[in-house]
């Protein structure tokens, strides 16, 4: 037992979630019912209710979750199925273009979003599409493929090309290959890149502001735009803000392991 | 070597890389049956040799025939070869089993064929005890016959093996190279060999192709290429860099001819000679240095060659490898049957056996004659 | 698997895709940029040429929100970098737990930022804040966090330094994160040797670490700086650019234009504009780090 360690541990400790309180705080008002919301001095200690999670199911709220959970999941489905597909093709063909096509990706990840918004917005008001789960997916997939095929490509690079050309006499089929070699072996990158493109669509507001109808609105919409709603309540507001970052917070303790490494390879490489 | 034996031929190949001509027109059989070494430098174009046969290269110009068909437009799974890849591509999530098993998984074989067939060939490489475990937890050795069995298992017209014992040291290579020797011979199937060391080539024994620079300078047994090099190239390739080449001129005195350079002067008995010999020229020396001997180690015929003063020994085995510095602070290697340590700086009185040099000309093409070793 | 040409399709989508969503569109808006078009006033886009950059770089407006956004830069980037790199140490030292601490201390950063600016908003809330309720407790004060007051000795708004302190709690992980990152790749021998040598925690910090994450530290700036100017969603949630202007950095400002005043003519120039400040500031550190890193290589 290392006193050193153990009181630097403690200090650590302290102040991290010293740190992160405002997060805990909103997790123990969602648990509070009416009375107790507006106590002052404000309770720590209190007994939980559900009440705030009933009041949201009751007034629809959980549909702005369940909007965030369908926009997500098809745009990244369809983003890393295209950028897998085009991350192989650029890794290990040589074709014309290939240099500016890489080129086009990666600069496209320093544009700022506020270039689009005017132009997507009237793009998609032509289409008919506004308001739709569709125009928001068609504007994920755009914005989570560069880095998606960016990043898979460099971990399809690290396979050595052999791999390729042993499956090839060994009679494996392309998907073939994908599916029971080339994918097992890139996994842990996958996962990176499925990570930092869920991230960057289940936390996006300005583009889901714009594009999004009152039906389709995912929850990041209803959660900023709560001030003005009828009903405001912080209660019911920590409630959702629990629901809505939860499945995040549950997805960085799931990956721990992975995280610091995928994180920064996007930066550091 | 008749057309009907060979079981690959190459035919006016030209290949090119990015921006770089590997072959300009090659032309090259391989005997079908047997064991062919295609020996050179890096950057030879051995491995571009290789992936162009097994189609993963496309010619520019020129026929890949395998089994009389040409199969240029065949892709490489439908050509019928096998491949040990320089980097041996294991599938790392996979079992060992179902790696060596990978080839025969595609053309429908039962469950009970498919082990019979791995549990052989495992036997006969003696890898039965990996089965189970997968490629990142074994031995360098265990590795590569693993590749090796994979790429036996599957009956094809050709067996590529591009490199396949690089990594290893020494006695495993050699334990691997005896096995596949013997493989090759049970087995009769049509292997083509691609190594970089002239050593594994020479220990391989068997037909072996120089390939310098996108060309096949020179094909023989592995002892014609070391004692008839066809140039001076070769023979220095061959040598592994340890054959002492000397630059000199030709000089004739009293009708003899002798070869003269800063460190000594020889004389060059007439029966070896091809023709006569131009003077005024640049020719080079080559001796072995098995065939220079310190005054205490010489055998019969040997003559004296020039003083050195030795400065560093290498034990190989049970040999000696000597490197002596001459007066012109040209250095000269030495080797004698046992272990010698003269102390660094000894001066030595040093002796060559005559009738084994050889003389290049200019060109660097030898004017020795062979009647010798034919 | 067969023809070289057929994966020129796997290509294809991807990028044919890319080319719709964002080459068009940026091409789009730099079209709308030369025109005056504002869907309030106008129903056909009328061709001015450069008139609307013309118009911005004149328009006080527009300088006055440069200058907001300079503060907010100015006031959050140095608290960001200086926080991250002290927890970046405290957390490299050995530590039970280190990795779970780490965890933890990325959440802020990769929650979404509107529920963070929400967490604060209900914090600082003016009546019914935890903080203000500590303030008044020990130090019988209230601030009113999203208000118009001065802040005593820096000269902007609580408004604006809420927002900043927030984006400040959000990205002080991703600083921490690369600087973790950075200490890593300091070779253990190094600090064997600095520990023999025994040389002080200032020596240790200015000779061997720094040398290590200053790339590193120069990448981040490029990339904080740069994401700075599109801050967004806090001052949505927190302050939604009020009150007054006080909070409306330039893409808010942007963002006012285009989709409260319908002028697409002069936000389209407006959001030209700023991406070429973006880029210009990006090439100039991107030398500066290239060129000083490799002469120091």
């Amino acid at each position: 037992m290392n006193v050193n360690k153990l009181l630097w541990t403690i200090i650590a400790f302290i102040i991290v979630n010293i740190y992160i309180f405002p997060v805990y705080w909103i997790y123990l008002t969602a648990f509070k019912d009416r009375a107790t919301l507006f106590e002052l001095p404000p309770k720590v200690i209190f007994t939980p209710v559900w009440d705030n999670f009933d009041e949201l199911v009751r007034y629809g709220a959980i549909q702005a979750v369940l909007n965030s959970v369908i926009v997500t999941g098809v745009s990244i489905a369809i983003s890393l199925f295209l950028g897998f597909l085009a991350a192989y093709a650029l890794s290990r063909y040589r074709f014309p273009g290939k240099n500016l096509i890489l080129f086009y990706i990666i600069s496209t990840r320093m544009m700022p979003p506020i270039v689009f918004i005017i132009p997507i917005y009237m793009m998609f008001s032509y289409l008919g599409i506004k308001g739709s789960y569709l125009s928001m997916i068609l504007f994920y997939i755009g914005l989570t493929l560069p880095f998606s095929v960016w990043m898979t490509k460099t971990f399809v690079d690290d396979v050595s090309i052999e791999i390729d050309q042993a499956a090839q006499l060994d009679g494996f089929t392309t998907f073939k290959f994908f599916r029971k070699i080339l994918i097992p072996m890139i996994a842990p990158g996958l996962v990176a890149v499925l990570v930092f493109s869920l991230l960057s669509v289940w936390n996006e507001f300005l583009m889901a502001n714009i594009l999004s109808s009152p039906q389709t609105r995912p929850a990041s919409v209803v959660l900023a735009n709560i001030r003005g709603e009828r009903g405001f309540n912080w209660g019911r507001v920590a409630a959702l803000e629990l629901i809505y970052t939860i499945p995040v917070v549950i997805l960085i303790f799931l990956i721990q392991k992975y995280l610091v490494r995928g994180l920064t390879l996007g930066v550091v490489r | 070597m008749k057309e009907g034996s060979l079981a690959v031929k190459l035919e006016n190949l030209k290949v090119v890389l990015g921006n770089k001509v590997v072959f300009k027109n090659l032309n090259l059989g391989f005997e079908r049956g047997k064991l062919t070494v295609v020996l050179g430098p890096p950057g030879a174009g051995k491995t571009t040799m290789l992936k162009t046969i097994a189609g993963f290269i496309e010619p520019s110009e020129g026929k890949v025939i395998i089994e009389g068909k040409v199969v240029n437009d065949l892709p490489p799974s439908q050509r019928n070869v096998s491949m040990v890849f320089q980097t041996l591509a294991l599938y790392p999530n996979m079992s060992v089993f179902e790696n060596i098993a990978a080839p025969l998984t595609a053309q429908g074989l039962s469950k009970e064929e498919i082990e019979d067939k791995v549990y052989g060939i495992a036997k006969l490489l003696g890898i039965t005890h990996t089965l189970d475990r997968k490629p990142e937890t074994l031995s360098g050795g265990e590795y590569q016959r693993v590749a090796i069995a994979r790429c036996l298992i599957k009956e094809a017209h050709v067996y590529l093996m591009d490199e396949p014992f690089i990594n290893l040291d020494l006695k495993i290579r050699s334990n691997l190279r005896d096995e596949l020797k013997k493989l090759a011979e049970t087995l009769s199937k049509t292997l083509i060999f691609v190594t970089p060391d002239p050593i594994e080539a020479l220990a391989l024994g068997e037909t072996i192709h120089v390939l310098i620079g996108g060309e096949v300078v020179q094909t023989g047994k592995g002892i014609e290429l070391y004692k008839m090099p066809i140039s001076l190239d070769v023979a220095d390739y061959v040598g592994g860099g340890l054959f002492n080449i000397f630059k000199g001129e030709i000089i004739r005195k009293d009708s003899e001819y002798f070869f003269k350079n800063e460190d000594f002067i020889i004389k060059i008995p007439k029966e070896l000679l091809l023709n006569d010999l131009p003077l005024n020229s640049e020719y080079f020396l080559l001796i072995m240095p098995e065939n220079i001997k310190p005054r205490s180690f010489i055998e019969e015929n040997y003559q004296h060659l020039t003083k050195g003063k030795a400065y560093s020994i290498e034990v190989l085995g049970g040999d000696t490898l000597i490197y002596y510095e001459l007066e012109s602070g040209n250095i000269l290697k030495s080797l004698v049957n046992t272990i010698y340590r003269p102390s660094v700086g000894l001066e030595e009185e040093l002796y060559f056996e005559p009738s084994e040099v050889i003389l290049f000309n200019k060109d660097k093409v030898p004017v020795v004659k062979w009647n010798k070793y034919t | 698997m067969g023809n070289k040409k057929l994966f020129l399709f796997f290509v294809v989508p991807a990028v044919a895709y890319l080319f719709i969503l964002n080459l068009f569109p940026l091409l789009w808006a730099l079209g709308l940029s030369f025109f005056r078009y504002n869907l309030l006033t106008e129903r056909v886009p009328t061709f001015v040429g450069l008139g609307n950059y013309g118009t911005i770089l004149l328009d006080p407006a527009v300088w006055t929100r440069m200058q907001i956004t300079g503060k907010f830069i100015l006031i959050s980037i140095p608290l960001q970098f200086t926080l991250g790199i002290l927890i970046a140490f405290l957390l490299y030292k050995e530590l039970y737990g280190r990795r779970l601490l780490l965890t933890l201390f990325l959440i802020p950063m990769l929650i979404a930022p509107v529920a963070s600016a929400l967490f604060f908003r209900y914090l600082l809330d003016a009546n019914f804040g935890l903080v203000n309720w500590l303030l008044s407790e020990f130090f019988n004060t209230k601030i009113y966090w999203l208000g118009l007051g001065k802040v005593p000795g820096l000269g902007v708004e609580y408004a604006l330094l809420t927002v900043a302190l927030v984006e400040t709690w959000i990205w002080t992980p991703f600083i921490t994160l690369l600087v973790t990152a950075g200490l890593s790749t300091i070779p253990q021998s190094v600090i064997e040797q600095a520990n023999i040598d025994d040389i002080s925690f200032i020596d240790r910090v200015r000779y061997i670490v720094f040398p290590y994450i200053k790339p590193i530290l120069g990448l981040a700036l490029i990339l904080r700086v740069m994401d700075s100017f599109k801050t967004f969603d806090t001052i949505y949630v927190l302050t939604a650019g009020g009150p007054g202007i006080s909070t409306e950095i330039i893409t808010f400002y942007i963002y006012k234009l285009a989709f409260q005043g319908w002028d697409f003519g002069s936000a389209s120039a407006l959001s030209f504009g700023v991406l070429v400040i973006i880029l210009y500031f990006t090439t100039i550190f991107l030398n500066y780090f290239i060129f000083r890193g490799g002469e120091e290589q």
